[in-house]
């Protein structure tokens, strides 16, 4: 016994003595650095042997890494990869990308691919002509991505090579424009399909499903289904959960395919439809549907002069735990969107989250399907026009668990000249308020919501916000949880500055985009110091930054200033 | 309130709540799993724990023993690192030996959010350096041979971040 002890103790003063970085084991080693972003991690593996082995050994951090082939030559150079193209030992990385402003074709690579392929799950092409062969080296692969890719065999010069191979851990493919050609023969079970494609016909696609991944088919990503849904009527997929469809000809059929393809899946939880309109199809779809938990309807933005009414959502939603009403609109455009209608009292026990776009709500429909959705955790209403101030103020305090709210574009018609009575206690589960351009003199209004939510710890304004010195002093005022605070356009002058530094006890993170916020250099000084991150105008500016770079940087900023923000500056010096 | 003694490498015992003994993973299974019984007054011994470390380690479980379970796979919460609360900031304002002694006594004593607690607080460290900068810091050796440098940065060329 006491001879142990000697020897421990004297392992304790060794370590007690030289103790540094070095002496952790790689798993912490490897945890640190799990806290790093992308450029940082790649300043560690410079650092030493250790530190790079610690990086390049661990598949987490591989997988923030992506290797992009051919690189590091002009423009259009490397239109062809072959035996004269080498890259040094890459960075072991989970990802790895082939692609070309121009096509690409890819020849022998034996000589280096299987090295940098032994760890890579991740692996994309694009404009490429590909041969299969090179996908032996890659028997990790999850994730194939072919994007106008045009396979061969082999490539030329190569030793003939059997097609004996499987990727047996593939989750994912997906196919833009590109045909399955040999992969049909190596895929063994799938988990995620993606299809784009513009060809008239999905037969080969229908078969490989029929025969080799009908029954582990979890998620169907189809764009331009009409063309895969006939065909795809045929099979029963067990084990579909999700299906997502992007793009759709205008076709009175359509509704129908889909009716169909959902009965024969009562399976799916999650759906993604484009424009359904008709309130008969889009029933008979959600009563096909018993298990939905997420329904995204996408809408093409054509619909909205088109249709005065959305498709009324039926009661027959039991699961549901989000739904999104969205628009593909191409360009920015506010727009009185159609009216949502709410037939009955809609009861979605298990809604956590719920988007609208574009949408006209009327009267308190949307507040009776709040008030019977207890768990709704986030909500945006986005270009969403209200009859009254007080009816938004009203929908926006009935969610009772409520913890991120985004309020994007929106339109007021009137505003009442008295104040809005909240019948119950502030709601204090709110934490997360976004505000985006609000139309109508709803400017004057905002920091009403400040008393509503005074539990608030972030605040986003967002780029058509109008913030100015009174707005930041109400909710300097009110918000005295506040941590985090995002301004894209304001006009202020150094008074809120003080009002900030002064009342924000709390807060921590402060971005400011506004060039038009009254800042100092020794509020540059004060706000990094203070604070754990302070970014102005996409510069991180830290603690360690020197007086000179910090007045280079202010310098250079005002610079970008426009003249008139200085009169304003005098004017409030004055 | 029962209590259980600890002996470290340097042979000083310490007396300790089993609740906070119990924010170690291994004192927890080695009371609970292996059924080692704490009321014959014999310590569990602590050999690669120092006293001084391990007087801070108890510090530190004392405050947080009450603490809720963390979430699991909270990926987000996992990448942060500006989420240290200001009881561990002012408790890991140490010089580098001791934070390092703290983290592999933790390590040893399966400590989960003592050891999540340090390494963000390592990793703020190596933010914002270069390689350089990170070496001067924690006294490293550049054992690349010269010129190694030019290789990596050209490798390093063709990587990007992953979206």
């Amino acid at each position: 016994m006491p001879k142990r002890k000697y020897l421990t103790r004297s392992q304790a003063k060794r370590a007690r003595t030289e103790t540094t970085i070095s002496a952790l084991p790689p798993e912490l080693l490897q945890q640190i650095f799990g806290h790093l972003p992308f450029d940082e991690l790649l300043s560690v593996r410079k650092t030493c042997h250790l530190w790079r082995d610690a990086v390049g050994r661990c598949p987490a951090l591989r997988d923030k890494f992506r290797l992009v082939y051919p690189h590091g030559a002009a423009p259009g150079k490397f239109k062809v990869i072959n035996r004269g193209y080498k890259p040094p030992p890459a960075v072991p990385a989970s990802t790895v990308a082939f692609k070309c402003d121009h096509y690409l074709k890819i020849g022998y690579i034996g000589s280096w691919w299987p090295q940098v392929a032994a760890t890579v799950t991740c692996l994309s092409f694009s404009h490429c002509q590909i041969p299969v062969t090179m996908l032996r080296h890659t028997p990790n692969l999850q994730l194939l991505e072919l994007q106008y890719v045009a396979q061969i065999r082999e490539a030329r010069g190569s030793e003939p090579d059997e097609l004996d191979f499987e990727l047996s851990h593939l989750k994912k493919l997906s196919l833009k424009h590109s045909s399955f050609g040999h992969l049909s023969r190596m895929i063994t079970q799938l988990k995620v399909l993606e299809c784009y494609t513009h060809e008239r016909s999905a037969d080969t696609m229908v078969e490989f499903v029929q025969s080799k991944v009908k029954n582990t088919i979890e998620d169907l990503i189809l764009e331009a289904p009409r063309i895969y849904l006939e065909e795809f009527t045929k099979l029963t997929l067990h084990g579909l959960k999700r299906v997502s469809m992007n793009q759709t000809f205008r076709e009175a059929n359509f509704g129908n395919m889909l009716v169909q393809f959902a009965r024969l899946h009562p399976s799916i939880e999650d759906i993604t439809v484009p424009d359904v309109f008709d309130d008969k199809v889009l029933n008979k779809l959600l009563q096909a549907l018993p298990k939905l938990k997420r329904l995204n309807l996408k809408l093409n933005e054509s619909g909205i002069s088109q249709y005065a009414e959305l498709p009324a959502i039926p009661d027959v939603l039991p699961h549901l735990e989000s739904l999104r009403i969205e628009w593909k609109t191409s360009d920015y455009m506010p727009l009185s969107g159609p009216k949502l209608r709410i037939r009955n009292v809609l009861r979605f026990p298990m809604l956590r989250e719920l988007h609208l776009e574009t949408v006209t709500l009327e009267g308190d429909s949307l507040g009776n399907v709040l008030r019977n959705s207890p768990h709704l955790h986030s909500m945006t209403l986005h270009e969403c026009d209200f009859d009254s101030w007080h009816q938004l103020l009203q929908l926006i305090t009935q969610p009772v668990s409520l913890r991120n709210l985004k309020l994007t574009s929106f339109r007021v018609h009137w505003f009442e000249n008295e104040p809005f009575h909240y019948q119950q206690q502030p709601l204090a589960s709110l934490r997360c308020l976004e505000l985006g351009e609000c139309m109508g003199r709803a400017d004057e209004h905002l920091h009403e919501l400040f008393h509503l939510f005074p539990q608030l710890t972030e605040l986003r304004f967002g780029p058509r916000v109008n913030v100015d010195d009174g707005l930041v002093l109400e909710m300097c005022q009110t918000l005295t949880q506040l941590e985090r605070l995002t301004v894209h356009s304001a006009r202020t002058t150094h008074v809120s500055t003080d009002n900030v530094k002064r009342l924000c006890r709390n807060l921590k993170h402060f971005t400011l985009q506004s060039p038009n916020w009254n800042l100092g250099k020794d509020d540059f000084v004060y706000f990094s110091k203070h604070l754990q991150s302070f970014t102005y105008r996409g510069i991180e500016i830290k603690t360690g930054f020197s007086d000179d770079l910090l007045s280079c940087i202010v310098k250079l900023l005002d610079l970008m200033v426009p003249l008139w923000d200085y009169d304003s500056d005098n004017e409030s010096d004055m | 309130m029962s209590t259980i003694k600890l002996e470290t490498s340097d042979g000083v015992k310490f007396t300790v709540k089993t609740q906070v003994a119990k924010c170690s993973g291994t004192i927890r299974t080695m009371l609970e799993d292996i059924g080692i019984n704490p009321q014959d007054g014999e310590a569990i011994p602590l050999s690669n724990v120092h006293s001084t470390i391990l007087q801070k380690i108890l510090v530190w479980a004392e405050h947080h023993v009450d603490d809720p379970e963390p979430p699991r796979d909270d990926a987000d919460a996992a990448k942060r690192t500006d989420d240290i609360c200001s009881w561990d900031e002012d408790f890991l304002k140490v010089d580098q030996r001791t934070l390092f002694d703290v983290m592999l006594a933790a390590n040893y004593l399966d400590m989960k959010q003592l050891i999540a607690v340090c390494c963000k607080t390592v990793a703020n460290m190596i933010k914002g350096k270069t390689a350089d900068q990170i070496r001067k810091t924690f006294n490293i050796e550049n054992d690349f041979p010269p010129g190694d440098e030019d290789k990596i940065r050209l490798r390093n060329q063709f990587c990007e971040e992953r979206r």
